[in-house]
């Protein structure tokens, strides 16, 4: 049923919905107030829903789900779904553009990295959770996902099938090659999924003199004291820096364009930022084989080098950037051939978004 | 408040009568009645008398096409239901579509789902699936296995009482009404409604003083008044009458209503197969001015039930208020009279607590009436029809109020359904008490289950 206030001229009133954890900010957040901005850039009106939510106890993620669901949204013509449970929240006209599903629910309960019980009342929880995933996906009249990798779980999972739709750079323009420092550059949220320590256990094998630069903010005080543990213990002061917190833009920026090349080793990532921004800014990307929607965009020894997900392997790699610039470089000018070529814009996927 | 009633309406429904008491009552309150007769416009059921009403009556047929939009008018729809599909088929229908209040007259409904599921066959309903969706396999096999025997009248007649069911026919509804405190956990535990009891209003069938003690040669007239069903309990009055010289000399016994085939035959083997010489009368059916004479003869009333099935029994008030002693079961509703009112037959030693209080009666025939005038002031009190209005104007008041908590509440349980939440999750006892933090006050809490 349409909206009666649905103006005339193809115009909509879009409602994002997308979860949040308050003062915590990532790539879904941004994601989310980037496409708000997007879709009022092209003449929709567009608001941003966020809905909090917290992982932790298990037992209370029902409730929240069902808050979800209670919800009732007039006045709009179409929600843009982005996160569980957020998505949930019911709508005649919704379209799904899924970062993620509660993945403790299905790959990470595989893998053994759930926080959701083995037991008969975390399998009830898993299989609430599945039943309303399959119901939302059911009334859902579009399903793109961030990348490959969510949607060949959405079709393990849930046998659903959706398209990916890759979420654009919003200042990609920033990002240049303008120069080659003599430094590897880590960026993003720090968290064991994304594996930081391991990048600095790697500098005590690396036989370059190579430097390593880690920036962003911990999910936890305890995500950032492990990696000081690392570098206190090895004595690596002299060839890794921390940079602990939110960084502003600009010296974000400023890290990506001056590195040597960037590394991005998440388990199993369903996007990462990061892999693009490096690309625009001409730099190749050491990543590793179960690094999930990084693998998208990394393709070995043509736009960055895919390792072993060890400090050894990630040293040799390393290794390999510092005393190859040439080589470096070129990867680094073919990585970013290519993500110019994929032509991820912000045009393009509103238009998908509002089809 | 605008009211549309929804009752059989025929001189034969105690229902009915029922109706006319608490409709009257209702108006006297200001409240804007509507009564629409629930019954299916059969040929038999139209040759029924009507009863008398202050305005015409509707008939619910009438309003089958349109239904939510023909009782929008209204601020509530009251549904009357008993036992018996034909005389309550509106008050079934109707609810699905548009839901109300319940007044639930019989705590066993077995026979109105019977009529319910041969009349809406063509739907793909069946007996036994409501049986087994609401009673699980266990009523299911009992139900088999007396059927396997040829023992269904055990079914019909004893079993069903182990197996309520309620869902089929009131599952929308937005609250009930009991008449009787002994039903009303089942109803609010399998309905999820708020749940009120009120003692049924009714009145007196005869205001004639009961007759004076027999002299010698002349009996006590023992009677049981309404239809003849099986747990009325016939065969144990005779057989008490049987086995006491005392009774055997003093006591003839009237039954007095109408039966369905075979019945009476049934009761007249049991006479036969005593070789005695009892003076057992039946009536058959009467008319309202015949029963009120037999009342009006009779010394003692017989209200025994067994297995109950009755929320609460017209004839018991009607013999509470006619002064003549009343002997009831102690099950049910009948348990909750006070028992100095009464005289209680335990269903465990039926004929040894039955024989006791009917010589009892017999040999001091003074203090048995004056126990039934005790009686009679108490059922007054209880039962009259405008202590009935008011509790269930107040009742009324409290559906409407919680009405949104309740959409809410199904909402969330259907959901949750699709969900799979198992009815032991955390999350459900959770919801509840949101739900009474959100929409409770204290001074409703007490009628709301």
């Amino acid at each position: 049923m349409e909206s009666r206030d649905r103006q005339v001229d193809g115009r909509m009133k879009i409602l994002i919905v997308n979860n949040m954890v308050p003062f915590l900010r990532g790539g879904a957040e941004s994601l989310a107030t980037n496409l708000v901005r997007h879709l009022r850039r092209y003449g929709h009106d567009a608001d941003l829903l966020r809905v909090p939510f917290r992982w932790e106890p298990a037992n209370r993620i029902l409730d929240e789900m069902l808050a979800c669901r209670m919800l009732r949204v007039n006045n709009v013509d179409r929600i843009i779904g982005l996160k569980f449970p957020a998505y949930l929240i019911p709508h005649p006209h919704k379209t799904l553009w899924v970062v993620h599903q509660f993945r403790q629910a299905y790959d990470l309960l595989e893998s053994g990295h759930s926080h959701l019980g083995n037991d008969p009342t975390g399998q009830d929880l898993c299989r609430s959770i599945t039943a309303a995933d399959n119901e939302c996906l059911g009334e859902s009249q579009r399903i793109s996902t961030i990348s490959r990798v969510v949607s060949d779980r959405m079709l393990r999972f849930n046998n659903v099938p959706s398209h990916v739709l890759h979420p654009p750079v919003d200042d990609a323009e920033d990002f240049k090659p303008i120069a080659s420092e003599n430094y590897i550059f880590c960026g993003g949220r720090i968290n064991s999924f994304k594996r930081q320590n391991l990048l600095v256990q790697a500098m005590r094998y690396t036989k370059s003199k190579i430097k390593l630069v880690v920036a962003g903010p911990p999910d936890s005080p305890e995500d950032g004291k492990q990696l000081e543990r690392i570098v206190e213990k090895h004595k690596l002061h002299d060839r890794v820096t921390l940079e602990l917190g939110f960084l502003k833009r600009e010296r974000l920026v400023g890290l990506v364009n001056h590195s040597l090349a960037c590394a991005y080793i998440p388990y199993d990532e369903d996007y990462g930022y990061v892999t693009l921004e490096a690309f625009y800014a001409g730099k190749p990307v050491i990543t590793t084989h179960d690094s999930g929607g990084v693998l998208d965009f990394v393709t070995d020894q043509l736009t960055g080098r895919i390792a072993d997900p060890t400090p050894e392997s990630l040293a040799s790699m390393i290794d390999e950037f510092a005393e190859n610039r040439q080589s470096t470089q070129s990867l680094g000018e073919a990585a970013r051939d290519d993500i110019h070529d994929r032509n991820i814009n912000w045009p393009s996927t509103v238009q998908r978004l509002v089809a | 408040m605008k009211i549309a009633w929804y009752t059989p309406f025929s001189e034969h429904s105690a229902i009915g009568h029922f109706s006319q008491l608490a409709v009257a009552a209702l108006r006297e309150r200001e409240a804007d009645v509507t009564v629409v007769r629930c019954e299916r416009r059969t040929p038999e059921i139209r040759a029924l008398p009507s009863l008398e009403d202050a305005v015409p009556t509707i008939w619910a047929e009438d309003l089958n096409r349109n239904t939510a939009k023909k009782l929008q008018p209204f601020d509530v729809v009251i549904y009357n239901l008993g036992d018996q599909f034909d005389y309550h088929a509106y008050s079934v229908y109707h609810q699905k579509r548009v839901p109300g209040i319940t007044i639930l007259h019989d705590y066993i409904i077995h026979n109105a789902l019977n009529g319910f599921v041969l009349r809406t066959e063509d739907q793909g309903s069946n007996y036994r699936g409501y049986l087994f969706s609401e009673r699980g396999g266990e009523a299911l096999s009992v139900m088999d296995d007396k059927y396997a025997q040829g023992k269904q009248d055990e079914w019909w007649n004893q079993e069903i009482a182990r197996f309520p069911l309620l869902r089929w026919a009131m599952a929308e509804t937005l609250g009930t009404v009991t008449h009787a405190n002994h039903y009303r956990s089942l109803v609010a535990e399998h309905i999820g409604c708020p749940t009120s009891t009120i003692p049924l209003a009714y009145d007196a069938i005869t205001q004639a003083d009961p007759p004076p003690k027999p002299g010698n040669g002349e009996l006590f007239t023992i009677v049981t008044i309404g239809s003849l069903n099986p747990n009325k309990r016939y065969d144990a009055v005779i057989r008490a009458i049987h086995s006491s010289p005392l009774l055997r000399d003093r006591c003839r016994y009237r039954i007095v209503g109408g039966a369905e085939e075979g019945q009476v035959e049934k009761i007249q083997q049991t006479i036969d197969s005593l070789s005695a010489n009892l003076d057992v009368t039946f009536t058959g059916r009467v008319d309202r001015a015949t029963l009120e004479r037999e009342v009006s003869n009779a010394h003692i009333i017989s209200c025994l039930r067994s297995p109950t099935f009755e929320g609460a029994s017209a004839s018991v008030i009607e013999g509470l208020r006619s002064r003549r002693p009343v002997i009831v079961s102690d099950t049910g509703c009948y348990a909750e009279i006070p028992h100095e009112l009464v005289l209680k037959v335990n269903p465990e030693k039926e004929q040894q607590d039955l024989v006791a209080h009917l010589e009892s009666v017999v040999n001091n025939y003074e203090k048995a009436k004056a126990r039934a005038n005790q009686a009679n002031l108490w059922a007054e009190t209880n039962h009259a029809p405008h202590a009935y209005a008011n509790s269930l104007l107040t009742f009324i008041d409290n559906v409407l109020y919680n009405q949104t908590a309740l959409r809410v509440t199904d909402h969330i349980a259907d959901q949750l359904n699709r969900w799979n939440i198992q009815p032991d999750s955390p999350l459900i006892s959770r919801v509840d008490q949101g739900m009474r933090d959100l929409f409770s006050t204290p001074e409703r809490l007490p009628d709301a289950a």
